[in-house]
This record gives structure tokens, sequence and C-alpha cells, in this order.
């Protein structure tokens, strides 16, 4: 049951980074620099994302191997 | 991202209401509530499962079922936030961010406006003072943005510059 989870997780968290850095990408590139506002949602949105992961992580390695 | 001409200054850039991500973050509330329904429910589903794995997974699954939401909250905020019209004292550019990797930049000089018309529909477009812009060109094109905040100071600031713009043309 472990091993599974684990690899449904790698992937998860792989194409989950790759969706955020392109949403970050298009809002670093496409804001007009007068306008902070992108900035700090970027911030709450990496700590939020960051948090639930290694909350996921925690949750991962109760999982009887 | 956005070049301007020599002499060219942004005078305003307009995004669309925040009703518009209202709508999105009640959704989002709403598909938070979820999964205490669910948890309410597997109690009585997993009754016969081994819950040193069970609870574990459970709590695993909701952590990336929150993650979900909120990378797709980011990415409808990201969509609201790139959609803007940039007003200039020369042209109109008009940025439509189409989900990811796919934009679509217009542009509309001054002198080419023909026509500004300003449309309310609603109670709620009433009371939170937003509506529609239609801009029509002299090619017979029309363009609009919806869900414009601050309606009547749009369309004055679109006018006075286009009226000043085409009086320096005749002259």
């Amino acid at each position: 049951m472990f091993i599974p989870i684990l690899v449904f997780f790698i992937v998860f968290t792989v194409l989950y980074v790759l969706f955020a850095a392109a949403i970050i990408y298009h809002l670093r590139q496409y804001t007009l620099s007068e306008h902070p506002a992108s900035k700090v949602v970027i911030s709450v949105f990496l700590f939020l994302a960051a948090l639930f992961w290694l909350f996921s992580l925690t949750f991962l390695f109760k999982i009887p191997y | 991202m956005l070049k301007l001409n020599e002499n060219e200054k942004i005078l305003t850039t307009i995004r669309k209401h925040w009703f518009v991500m209202a709508r999105t973050i009640v959704v989002f509330v709403v598909l938070l509530l979820l999964p205490p329904m669910v948890l309410s429910l597997l109690p009585f589903i997993t009754a016969e499962f081994d819950q040193a794995t069970i609870e574990p997974l459970t709590n695993l699954f909701l952590s990336l079922y929150i993650m979900v939401l909120l990378v797709f909250l980011f990415l409808l905020w990201m969509d609201y936030y790139l959609d803007m019209w940039i007003i200039t004292n020369e042209r109109i550019i008009d940025v439509e961010q189409q989900g990811l990797f796919h934009r679509q930049v217009s542009e509309i000089p001054l002198q080419h406006v023909q026509d500004v018309t300003i449309e309310v529909k609603g109670v709620i477009e009433t009371f939170l003072k937003f509506g529609t812009i239609r801009i029509q060109t002299a090619g017979e094109r029309e363009f609009k943005i919806e869900f414009v905040p601050n309606l009547y100071e749009a369309k004055d600031l679109i006018l006075k510059y286009t009226t000043a713009m085409q009086k320096n043309i005749r002259a």
C-alpha cells in the first residue's frame, strides 16, 4: 500500500510544482511593475502550498510500511 | 512587457471588478466544505478496514485536495489579474489572458475611437457600480470590456484623450 501511494505522491508533487511554476512565470512576466499585489499573492500561495505539502508528507509517513 | 512610445504615458489600468473574483471564492469555499461532509460518512464506509492505514491515508488525500483547490484558485486569480485594459494618452491596450500560455493583446489607437457606450445591467451591477464599456472604432470593430469598476470615470478618461488626440490630428 505504501509504495503505490509514495509513487502517486511523487508524481503529484512533480506535476504540482510544474503547474505552480507556470502560473508564477506568467505573473512575473506579465505583471506591470507598479503593481505589488502579485508578489503578495505569490508569497501567500507558496506558503500555504508548502504548508499543506508538509502536512501531506507527514501523513504519508504515518501509513504503515 | 509593455513598450511605450516616446511621450506616451499610462493614464490608468482597468481590471475587472472584485465581484468576479468573489464568485470564484464562494465556489472555492463551498468546495472546501465538501471534505467535512465526506469525513463524517467515512467511519461508516471504512469500519471494516485497518484504521492505522485509513486515517493517515484520509488525511493525506485531504491535504492534497486542499493543495489542488489552492492551485486552481491561484490559476483563476492569475487569469483575473492579468486581464486588463491599459489606457495611455495614445492608445487603449486590451490584454486578455486566456489560461496558461495563451494571451491576446489588442490595441486601439485613440484617434480611431468613434463611439464609447457604457452599460449597467441588473441589480448587482447597479449597486456594486460596475458594468460594460463598448468602444466602436473607425474600422467598425467593437471592443468590449466587462465588469469595469468606476465606469463613468473610465468613459470620461477615454473620451477626454480621444477628443484631444483627434483635435491634434486636425490641427
